[in-house]
């Protein structure tokens, strides 16, 4: 394994402290810019590891596991929708690093991993856009100010947070299953991250959603057809998380 | 016929999209639809256990267009009837008691599909299927239990619960992935028919493979189960709707006895994991009934009482009594599901009158009537001690009596014991008219129940676990050498005799005033009253850990 290559995937695949210059790319961009950073970032890396015989070196592994479970504790302290995306995807991207796979395999599960996110980040666009932040200390109360908002960002956190069915869920499950015959720390690396992204999304979800309603907003709402645009691209995501089943195990 | 197991899983799913589709949000309209549709679930469930029983339905993988599969089997019949049957009551007794809440389309919606998950996990063939069946129940737990929007409180504990539920999910993806990596499969019947054959086959990291995937899948049974350090997340989560309560205490909770029992063949080769099954089991239901007593609040005494009734379900299995898990998850569904179901009528008959018995002072001086005098302590004490014992022996020597060679249901016995003399010794403290009748009674019923309990389980063991050298397997595994169970069969009778002398003083210097225990039992009860403090100690490290990752972002130049 070159030089070169390793390089690329330490860039690609955000190994700390690179992972931070990304976070700060990621925060500069925003609407599909920062949507399509999210679903394609890690594909070079992911490719160029899986392109070359052998293995990264151990150490290097360790690395990543390490950057991803530290970006992934991060998130439990975020409390903003856009920060929050971002240390998902900077302990998602790393994740990538565990065992060699043919680059048809490595591509499917840099995507199955990234287009959840990249929809998350549509639907926290949104919610900007409207209330000027996604921000848990606004105490936004979505669930009765902007119902069907509130619906798509609680689907788009359990996607990103590798429920069952969304992609991302089925390219975890092939991650561990790809690494459970070796070494057990990266197998625990893995559910590590897998467990903190479910504990920090729920926290968001409880920051921005619940909450008794008010009078003075309200009608902030997306329209219904787009509203129902979204929940169909969420329905269309849940095909994928089956597809790629198929595919990865 | 084979599509009558896929339409079973699949009917509550169609339910959950024609409640959408066709409800248009009317409240009677989407009601009627998904009760339909769960009702058309419970007779199909109803068909596939008669021919379970009949041993005319085919055993064994039924293919679902070679993309997964699901299970033939006793144990899989047996759970969807129960499910089915239970989800179909939780429906019924919804359709009016949710009348007046927000979110009613949503919530038959959810529970459609939360019918459909459990379904799906005792069905699954598939360990994907498996396990995505017990990672979607957890989600869809967590979606009913903040059905209330407005509530950021209910919400809170649907985090505790979906965290601690990720918990347990985790050790269940890890055990697969070791199977699949160890017999190139998903398919569950041919592992374990691979690993029946050739137990010692394979190893992870030089320990055999039975031994770490038995302590993975008895770590999510533990999780899913509310055993001891993972169970706080039952008691606080009363805020949830009412028919969400039942149905969790009813047939969520109860999911870790099914999956040990979905790999039984797994644990005859696990002999650590299933002892540790009933260290945990034993300790929680021991904790679990202690808090239960020691709780102000109803609710929370009724989560606290499930957990004591997971621990025993955890422990049978850990003495390797399988199939009597299963018949305790099921009678333990029944009854607390109709419990909860009865707590709104409760509530509202307590109302009307508060049923508290009056006090004997009370009798004496306001009602002008002597005080009947109650039975002597000693010859109660002893009275409990004895007849309970003999009950037991008695009818489990009547339905099996190879009954007492099995380490395990002797174990089990101890638990009949203390259990009987408790609720006998309980009839001492009653004030009826008539108390002779009344302990004749109690005594009568015990021994129906006892009997009942005998003959049933004997029937589940037949039922779930036909062949007799799998059933001796299961018992052998779990037992221990003969000179330690001799040690703790001896250790257990010492505990219980003294537990007896101690109550019989402690009840006696109370009584004349002179109590020097009275300092220790408050202590205890403090920290009984606390949840032995294992709430405060999970916030303290949760609080660190959010806290410490707070300070770091804030460093790092986070919002």
């Amino acid at each position: 394994m070159t030089v070169p290559v390793l390089v690329l995937a330490a860039v690609s695949l955000t190994l700390f402290p690179i992972s931070l210059a990304v976070a700060g790319l990621l925060d500069r961009l925003s609407g599909p810019l920062r949507a399509a950073m999210l679903a394609v970032w890690p594909l070079p890396g992911a490719l160029a590891l899986a392109s070359v015989d052998g293995q990264p070196p151990d150490w290097l592994v360790a690395v990543a596991m390490l950057s991803a479970l530290f970006h992934a504790w991060r998130g439990l302290g975020a409390e903003d929708a856009r920060d929050w995306l971002s240390l998902v995807a900077l302990s998602a991207w790393p994740l990538l690093w565990a065992g060699a796979r043919p680059p048809g395999m490595a591509v499917a599960e840099a995507l199955a991993l990234g287009l959840p996110l990249a929809a998350a980040s549509l639907v926290a666009d949104g919610i900007e856009r409207r209330f000027g932040a996604a921000h848990a200390r606004l105490d936004l109360r979505l669930a009765r100010e902007a119902p069907w908002l509130a619906g798509l960002f609680v689907s788009a956190v359990l996607a990103a947070t590798a429920m069952p069915v969304s992609p991302s869920f089925f390219a975890m499950l092939s991650l561990v299953t790809g690494q459970a015959g070796g070494s057990a720390l990266t197998p625990l690396a893995l559910l590590g991250v897998w467990f903190l992204w479910s504990w920090s999304g729920a926290r968001l979800v409880h920051g921005l959603v619940p909450g008794a309603p008010r009078r003075v907003m309200g009608g902030q709402d997306l329209p219904s057809r787009p509203a129902r645009t979204g929940a169909g691209a969420y329905a269309a995501l849940a095909g994928a998380g089956l597809l790629i089943w198929g595919l990865l195990l | 016929m084979q599509i009558v197991l896929p339409l079973i899983i699949a009917l509550p799913v169609l339910s959950a999209l024609a409640t959408v589709a066709l409800g248009n949000g009317r409240r009677l309209r989407v009601s009627r639809i998904s009760a339909a549709f769960l009702t058309l679930t419970w007779l199909l469930a109803s068909l596939q256990l008669w021919r379970a029983i009949a041993g005319t339905a085919p055993t064994g993988p039924v293919p679902l267009f070679g993309w997964t599969a699901f299970q033939s089997d006793p144990l899989g019949a047996l759970m969807s009837w129960v499910i089915a049957g239970i989800a179909l009551i939780v429906h019924l007794y919804s359709r009016r008691y949710m009348a007046e809440e927000r979110g009613y389309t949503r919530f038959f919606v959810l529970m459609n599909l939360m019918t459909a998950a459990l379904l799906a996990m005792v069905a699954a063939n598939d360990l994907i299927l498996l396990v995505v069946a017990w990672h979607l129940i957890g989600v869809f737990l967590y979606l009913l239990l903040g059905l209330d929007l407005t509530s950021r409180e209910a919400h809170g504990y649907a985090i505790w619960t979906l965290v601690t539920f990720r918990l347990g999910d985790l050790p269940m993806v890890l055990a697969a992935a070791l199977l699949f990596n160890s017999y190139g499969t998903w398919s569950l019947s041919d592992i374990l028919a691979a690993l029946t054959a050739d137990p010692a086959g394979a190893q992870v990291l030089g320990l055999p493979l039975p031994t770490v995937v038995g302590l993975l899948i008895a770590l999510s049974a533990f999780a899913r189960s509310a055993q001891v350090v993972t169970h706080l997340w039952l008691p606080y989560t009363m805020d949830g709707p009412t028919p969400v309560s039942a149905l969790m205490h009813a047939g969520i909770v109860n999911a870790g006895g099914f999956l040990i029992n979905r790999f039984a063949p797994v644990f005859v080769h696990a002999e650590a994991a299933l002892h540790l099954m009933f260290i945990v089991g034993l300790v929680t239901a021991v904790i679990g009934s202690v808090l239960m007593l020691t709780q102000h609040d109803i609710k929370k005494s009724l989560g606290y009482s499930t957990m004591g009734q997971m621990g025993f379900m955890i422990m049978e299995c850990g003495v390797g009594a399988f199939s009597l898990a299963i018949y305790h998850l099921i009678a333990h569904g029944v009854f607390k599901g109709t419990l909860f179901l009865g707590a709104g009528g409760v509530i509202g008959a307590a109302r009307r009158d508060d049923g508290v018995p009056a006090e004997d002072l009370y009798t004496f001086v306001v009602e002008r009537q002597i005080t009947r005098p109650r039975r002597p302590w000693l010859a109660m004490a002893t009275l409990t001690v004895i007849v309970p014992a003999a009950i037991l022996f008695v009818t489990h020597y009547v339905v099996e009596q190879s009954y007492f060679d099995k380490q395990g249901a002797i174990v089990l016995l101890f638990f009949g014991w203390m259990t009987g003399a408790q609720l006998i010794f309980a009839t001492h403290h009653m004030r009826a008219e008539n108390p002779v009748r009344l302990f004749v009674l109690i005594l009568f019923s015990f021994a129906v129940v006892v009997l009942g309990y005998a003959f049933i389980a004997h029937v589940f063991d037949m039922f779930l676990y036909p062949d007799p050298a799998f059933r001796a397997a299961i018992y052998k595994a779990a037992g221990i050498k003969l000179v330690y169970f001799d040690f703790f069969v001896v250790l257990l009778t010492v505990i219980f005799v003294l537990g007896w002398i101690f109550a019989y003083y402690s009840e006696r210097r109370r009584l004349i005033g002179r109590d020097r225990t009275a300092a220790l039992r408050r202590l205890f009860y403090r920290a009984a009253a606390r949840e032995l403090y294992v709430g405060d100690v999970m916030s303290g490290a949760s609080r660190v850990l959010v806290g410490g990752a707070r300070r770091v972002n804030a460093l790092l130049g986070g919002r």
